[in-house]
C-alpha cells in the first residue's frame, strides 16, 4: 500500500509553491510602478515588425525630449517619467499593453502612440480610462467620429488631396498637354496603404478627372514591374501611392527599368520620406513627390528644428534621422505644453481628463516652429496645411517656398466607402 | 488515469465514466474552485489578459488536436478559420444584432460549414498535399476577408460591440475572465467526449492506416469531413470569442503565422491526448512571453544595436527552438512527461 | 502587342527566378524526400551573409562568394546532422513540423541581425536595360535565367549520368535498399543538403541584387509551391518549367485581367493555382505518380 503521508505532503508542497510563483510575479507586477512626485506619459507603438524604424525614431525623439525637459526641471519642478511598451504589429499585444500602460503608477496623463491599424482597436478604451492618446498619423477612422485620439498632422487623404491640386494648378499645365491628367494607385492592399484612397478618389472625380487604374502590391514585394506596365498600360500620368519609404525604392528602381520615369510622375505619402529611401532608391527616386505636413530639417533657422537638431548632436553626437523624429518631438511638446496649461488653470492634481479638455480647446498653439500652429476643437487632426516636396540630388527639396492649403474633406464620406 | 489498487468498476457503464473515484471527484471540484478564486486573488489586469488570450487559443488548439492529431489531417489553416468564426460572429451580433450567447455557436457552425468545404481535398490528398491545400486556404480566406469590403469592413476591420448578460456587461478582464474559463471549459469537455467516443476511435483508425480503416468500414468519407467540421467549429468557437473580447475583427489579425504557432502547440503538447494542447499552450505562451518580456531587454543590453528588433525575433527564435528541440528530444510532447511523472507518482515507492 | 511581349519576357525572367528557388527545393526533396520550408530562409540567410561580407565589413566581392559558399556548406551541415537525421523514419508531420520550427528559427535569427532596413547590394550589374526593340529586358533578370537553365541542365546531368547523381536518386527510393549496395546513405544526404543550400545562396544573392534587399525574400517559398505543384515533386526540369508557368501566369493576370478584380490578384494567383493542380492533376506535369502498396 502507499505512503499516503508523504504524497499528501508532496501534493501540498507543490500547491505551495505555486501559489507562492503566482504571488511573487503579482507583487513583482505591482512593484515595477510605484514613485509618486512623477508623471506618467506613455508610449505605445510597434517597436518591432513592419514599421519598427519609423517606431525607433519617434521613440527616440520623445524619449530625447523628455530628458532634456526633465534635467531643465521637468514641469512644475515634477519629472516626466515616459513608460515604453512594445506592441509588436499584433492586436492583443496592443490591448495587453495598453492594460500595462495604465497600471502604471501614477497613471498616465497622456500616450504618444504610432498609430497603426491597432489605433482603431483601442480608440474607444481610450474614452472609457479617461487617457487622451496623441498619434502620429492621421488615420480616419482613428478621428471619426472624434474621441480621445489627437493627430497633429493632416491626415493621409488631405496631403494626397492637396498634391493632386498643386499637379492640377502647376505640374501639369507647365507639361503642355491638351488634355486632363489620368490618375492611378499603386499601394499597400491594408488600412495604411488604402487610408487616403476613397476621399482622394471622390475629391478626383468632384474635380471632373478618372482615376484609370488600381494597383496593389505585396508589402514586402521584390518585384512590381507586373502593375507598373499595367498602369501604363491603362494610360496613368500621375501615380499615387501610401508606402513606406523602403518599399517605395523597389517600385522607383522598377520605374526606371522600365522607362516609365520620363512619362509617368509619382506620389506617395509622407511615410514614404525618409533616408531609407534615398539610401535604397539611390538616385532612382529623382522626381518623386511627397506631401510633408511640418518643416524640413534643412530649415535649421527655424527654433525647432535647431532644438531638434541640437537634441540629437547631445544624445548621439551626429543627426541620426531626418525626417521620422518629427513625430516624436511635435507629440512630446503638444503633451507637455498641454499638462502645463492645465496646470496653470487647475493646479495639481491633474487627469488626463483635464489633459483631454485642454487638448479639445487648444487654439493657435505653436510647436516652436516645427509645423504650422495647431488647433483642436471638435476635429482631431492639428492643421490642414503640407509642403510639397521632390527629391532633387538625393534630398529632399521644397517645391513651393510656402505651405498649401489642403482642401476641406468630409470624414463622413469615407466611412460611407466607395 | 490509473485506480488505485482495490478500487474496479463493477459494470460497463461505470467503467466509461471519465472520474471514477473519491479522490478524483475531490480534486476535480478544488481545481474548478481554483479556476474560479483565481481572479480574486490575482487582481493585476495585465495578467489576466494573458490568460484570457491563452484559453482563446487553448480552445482553438484543442480543435486542432481532434483534426490533426487524432485525425492525422494536417492543417495549416486554423488560423483562418478563427478569422471565419470570428467575423461570423462580428456580422451576426452587427448586423442581425443578435445577442452574443446566439452568435457563438453560430459563428462556430458557419466556421464548421466553411471548414468542410476546405476539407473536401483531403479525401484525395494526403501529406504534403494536403498541406498545401490548408495553405492555400489559409491565403484565400484571408484574401477574401480582405476584399469583401462591402461585408467585412475589409481593411478597416469591424467593430464589435460588447457582450450583455441582462445587466451584466462584459467590458472588464475580470468579467470576461469567467466567461472565458466556462466556455474553455465545456469545450475541452466537449473535446473529450468526441475523443472517448466512436468518432475519436474513428479518427484514430484513420490517422494510423486509412486503408484499414476503410476496410473495417469506417467511412473515409464521412469521418474526415466530420473531423474538419469538428475542428474548425472549435476554431469558430474561438474566433466568435476573439471577436466580442477584443470589440474589433481586422483581416491582419490572423496570419499564416498564427497558423505555425498552434500547429507548434500541439506539437509540443503533445498529440493525441486531451490535455497536450494545455500543456502546448501553457509551455509555448509563457516562453514567448520570458522571451519577450524578460530576455528581450538582457539582450538589448549585451547587443545595444540589436535592441530593437530583439523581442519579435526572440519570439521567433525561442519558438523555432522549441519546436526543434522538442522534436529531436521528445517527439511524444510534454504530455508524454507529465504521464510518466503521474506514474512515477502514483505508483510511488514502487517506481 | 509590345505589351505583350513585354509581359511575357519579364514573365518568363521573373518565372526563371521562382524555378531556381524550386530547384533547390526540389533537390531536397529528391534525395531525401524531405519537404523544405525553410527554403526561403535559407535564400535570405545566403543574401544576407553575403551582404554582410560585401557591406558590412567590405571585403572584395570575391570573399563575399567564397564566404557565403563556405557558410552555406556549413550551414547544411548542421542542419543535416542534427535535425534531420533524428528525424528519419518519424511520420510526415514530425519532419513538415520540423522544417517549418528551422524556418520560424532562422527568421527570428535574420530579424534580429538584420531587421528593419532595406539594403542595396552594390550593383554588379548595370542597371541599364537591354531593349530587343520597345521591349526591355533588364540585365539582372537575364543572368538570373542564364545562370537558372545552366544549373538546371547541370543538375539533369548530374542526377542522370554521374555516380553521385545514381546514388541519390536511389536513396531517394529506398534507403536499406541502396546501403546494401555500398552507397553511404549519410554522405549522399548530406550532399543534398549542401547543393541545395548552395543552390539557394546564389539564388538570393540574384535576387537580392535585382532591386533591394529585405526580409521579403523568406516569402519566395510561398512561390515555390505552385511551381513545384505544376512541375511535379521528382522533376528537376519540371522545376523551372514550373516555376515560369507561375511567373507568366501572375503577369498575365495582372495585366490583362487586372481591372476585373481590381488589383491585388498577384499574390493570390500561385494559391489558385495550387488548388486548381491538387484537383486536378496533384502529382504535376512531370511527377511520379505514386502507388502504394498494401
Amino acid at each position: 500500500m502507499r505512503n499516503f503521508g508523504s504524497k499528501f505532503v508532496f501534493t501540498a508542497s507543490m500547491l505551495l509553491v505555486l501559489t507562492t510563483l503566482i504571488l511573487v510575479y503579482e507583487s513583482a507586477l505591482a512593484a515595477e510602478s510605484a514613485k509618486p512626485e512623477e508623471i506618467t506619459i506613455g508610449w505605445l507603438g510597434d517597436m518591432s515588425g513592419p514599421v519598427s524604424s519609423l517606431a525607433k525614431q519617434h521613440h527616440m525623439m520623445s524619449s530625447i525630449y523628455f530628458d532634456y525637459l526633465n534635467k531643465q526641471g521637468g514641469i512644475d519642478g515634477v519629472k516626466v517619467k515616459m513608460v515604453t511598451t512594445d506592441t509588436h504589429y499584433q492586436a492583443p499585444r496592443v490591448i495587453s499593453e495598453f492594460k500595462r500602460l495604465m497600471m502604471q503608477k501614477p497613471s498616465p496623463l497622456a500616450i504618444l502612440t504610432l498609430s497603426s491599424h491597432d489605433t482603431e482597436t483601442i480608440k474607444d478604451r481610450y474614452k472609457k480610462r479617461k487617457v487622451p492618446a496623441i498619434a502620429n498619423s492621421g488615420s480616419i477612422p482613428a478621428e471619426y467620429p472624434p474621441g480621445w485620439v489627437f493627430c497633429p498632422w493632416p491626415t493621409y487623404a488631405h496631403c494626397a488631396c492637396a498634391f493632386v491640386d498643386y499637379y492640377l494648378e502647376k505640374i501639369w499645365p507647365a507639361k503642355g498637354m491638351n488634355r486632363k491628367p489620368r490618375f492611378a494607385w499603386l499601394t499597400w492592399d491594408n488600412a495604411y496603404g488604402r487610408a487616403p484612397m476613397i476621399l482622394t478618389n471622390k475629391y478626383i472625380a468632384k474635380k471632373g478627372l478618372e482615376v484609370v487604374a488600381t494597383e496593389f502590391t505585396a508589402i514586402r514585394a521584390v518585384d512590381t514591374t507586373a502593375e507598373l506596365m499595367r498602369l501604363e498600360k491603362a494610360g496613368a500620368d500621375v501615380i499615387l501611392s501610401n508606402i513606406n519609404a523602403g518599399p517605395y525604392s523597389v517600385i522607383m528602381k522598377d520605374a526606371v527599368r522600365l522607362r516609365l520615369k520620363e512619362k509617368i510622375d509619382f506620389y506617395d505619402g509622407y511615410f514614404g520620406v525618409g533616408d531609407e529611401f534615398i539610401d535604397s532608391a539611390a538616385g532612382a527616386g529623382e522626381g518623386l513627390y511627397v506631401a510633408i505636413p511640418h518643416e524640413f530639417m534643412s530649415e535649421t533657422s527655424v527654433p525647432g528644428i535647431a532644438l531638434m537638431d541640437k537634441l540629437q548632436m547631445d544624445y548621439h553626437g551626429k543627426v541620426v534621422d531626418h525626417m521620422n523624429c518629427f513625430g516624436g518631438i511635435t507629440g512630446a511638446l503638444l503633451a507637455v505644453d498641454t499638462i502645463k496649461a492645465a496646470l496653470a488653470k487647475k493646479g495639481w492634481p491633474i487627469t488626463g481628463t483635464d489633459v483631454y479638455e485642454q487638448l479639445r480647446s487648444l487654439k493657435d498653439y505653436d510647436p516652436i516652429g516645427i509645423c504650422p500652429p495647431l488647433s483642436f476643437g471638435e476635429r482631431r487632426y492639428g492643421h490642414t496645411k503640407v509642403y510639397i516636396g521632390t527629391v532633387k540630388g538625393n534630398k529632399y527639396m521644397k517645391v513651393e517656398p510656402g505651405y498649401i492649403e489642403c482642401p476641406q474633406l468630409d470624414f463622413a464620406e469615407h466611412l460611407k466607402g466607395k | 488515469m490509473t485506480l488505485p489498487c482495490g478500487i474496479y468498476s463493477t459494470d460497463y457503464s461505470k467503467d466509461t465514466f471519465i472520474i471514477k473515484t473519491k479522490t478524483q471527484w475531490a480534486l476535480a471540484i478544488i481545481f474548478i474552485f481554483l479556476l474560479f478564486m483565481f481572479p480574486l486573488y490575482v487582481t493585476s489586469e495585465y495578467f489576466l489578459n494573458i490568460i484570457n488570450m491563452a484559453c482563446i487559443t487553448l480552445v482553438s488548439v484543442s480543435g486542432l488536436n481532434i483534426l490533426t492529431g487524432y485525425c492525422g489531417q494536417i492543417s495549416i489553416a486554423q488560423s483562418a478559420f478563427m478569422a471565419v468564426g470570428a467575423y461570423a460572429s462580428g456580422l451576426l451580433a452587427v448586423k442581425l444584432s443578435l445577442p452574443f450567447w446566439i452568435c457563438l455557436p453560430g459563428a462556430g457552425l458557419i466556421a464548421g460549414v466553411v471548414g468542410l468545404g476546405f476539407g473536401l481535398p483531403s479525401l484525395r490528398l494526403k501529406g504534403f498535399y494536403l498541406v498545401m491545400a490548408s495553405l492555400a486556404a489559409q491565403f484565400i480566406i484571408i484574401f477574401f476577408a480582405i476584399h469583401l469590403v462591402t461585408v467585412t469592413g475589409g481593411t478597416s476591420g469591424l467593430k464589435v460591440p460588447v457582450p450583455h448578460l441582462s445587466f451584466i456587461v462584459f467590458e472588464s478582464e475580470r468579467s470576461w475572465y469567467f466567461l472565458i474559463i466556462i466556455i474553455t471549459c465545456i469545450m475541452v469537455f466537449i473535446s473529450t467526449g468526441v475523443v472517448r467516443g466512436k468518432f475519436g476511435r474513428a479518427f484514430i483508425a484513420i490517422r494510423d492506416n486509412e486503408l484499414a480503416a476503410e476496410s473495417m468500414g469506417i467511412s473515409l468519407f464521412h469521418y474526415k469531413l466530420l473531423a474538419f467540421f469538428i475542428g474548425c467549429f472549435f476554431a469558430g468557437i474561438a474566433g466568435s470569442i476573439w471577436a466580442h473580447y477584443i470589440n474589433f475583427v481586422h483581416p491582419e489579425q490572423f496570419s499564416l503565422m498564427d497558423s505555425i504557432w498552434q500547429l507548434g502547440m500541439i506539437i509540443v503538447g503533445g498529440m493525441g491526448s486531451i490535455t497536450g494542447p494545455i500543456f502546448g499552450v501553457l509551455f509555448l505562451k509563457g516562453l514567448e512571453i520570458i522571451a519577450t518580456d524578460f530576455f528581450s531587454p538582457w539582450i538589448a543590453n549585451l547587443f545595444p544595436s540589436l535592441g530593437a528588433t530583439a523581442p519579435q525575433a526572440m519570439g521567433q527564435i525561442v519558438f523555432g527552438l522549441a519546436i526543434v528541440s522538442f522534436l529531436i528530444f521528445e517527439p511524444r510532447g510534454i504530455i508524454h512527461q507529465w504521464k510518466m511523472l503521474k506514474n512515477y507518482y502514483q505508483r510511488w515507492p514502487f517506481t | 502587342m509590345t505589351y505583350f511581349f513585354q509581359l511575357l519576357l519579364s514573365g518568363i525572367m521573373v518565372g526563371a527566378i521562382y524555378g531556381l528557388v524550386a530547384l533547390g527545393f526540389i533537390l531536397i526533396y529528391k534525395c531525401s524526400a524531405v519537404f523544405n520550408f525553410a527554403q526561403g530562409e535559407l535564400l535570405c540567410l545566403g543574401a544576407y551573409i553575403f551582404y554582410a561580407i560585401i557591406v558590412q565589413t567590405e571585403m572584395p566581392l570575391w570573399v563575399g562568394f567564397l564566404g557565403t559558399f563556405l557558410f552555406a556548406v556549413l550551414l547544411a551541415l548542421a542542419i543535416e546532422r542534427f535535425t534531420l537525421r533524428p528525424m528519419i523514419g518519424q511520420p510526415i508531420l514530425a519532419i513538415i513540423m520540423m522544417t517549418i520550427g528551422l524556418s520560424v528559427l532562422f527568421k527570428g535569427i535574420l530579424t534580429l541581425f538584420w531587421a528593419g532596413g532595406w539594403r542595396t547590394y552594390p550593383p554588379f550589374f548595370s542597371s541599364k536595360g537591354i531593349y530587343l526593340g520597345k521591349v526591355v529586358l533588364s540585365q539582372q533578370y537575364l543572368y538570373s535565367f542564364t545562370i537558372c537553365v545552366v544549373l538546371v541542365f547541370a543538375f539533369t546531368y548530374f542526377f542522370r549520368y554521374t555516380k553521385w547523381g545514381l546514388a541519390m536518386r536511389g536513396t531517394a527510393e529506398g534507403h536499406e535498399l541502396v546501403q546494401s549496395m555500398g552507397v553511404n546513405v549519410k554522405t549522399v544526404f548530406a550532399l543534398a543538403w549542401i547543393i541545395a543550400t548552395v543552390v539557394s545562396a546564389i539564388g538570393g544573392i540574384l535576387l537580392g541584387s535585382i532591386n533591394v534587399l529585405n526580409l521579403g525574400l523568406t516569402e519566395m517559398v510561398l512561390k515555390v509551391f505552385p511551381a513545384v505543384m505544376i512541375g511535379g515533386l521528382e522533376s528537376i526540369g519540371g522545376a523551372l518549367i514550373g516555376g515560369v508557368i507561375v511567373g507568366l501566369l501572375e503577369y498575365m493576370t495582372v495585366g490583362y485581367l487586372g481591372s476585373v478584380f481590381g488589383g491585388g490578384i498577384r499574390d493570390i494567383i500561385a494559391y489558385i493555382i495550387i488548388l486548381v493542380m491538387l484537383i486536378v492533376k496533384p502529382y504535376g506535369l512531370f511527377g511520379w505518380r505514386e502507388i502504394k502498396r498494401v
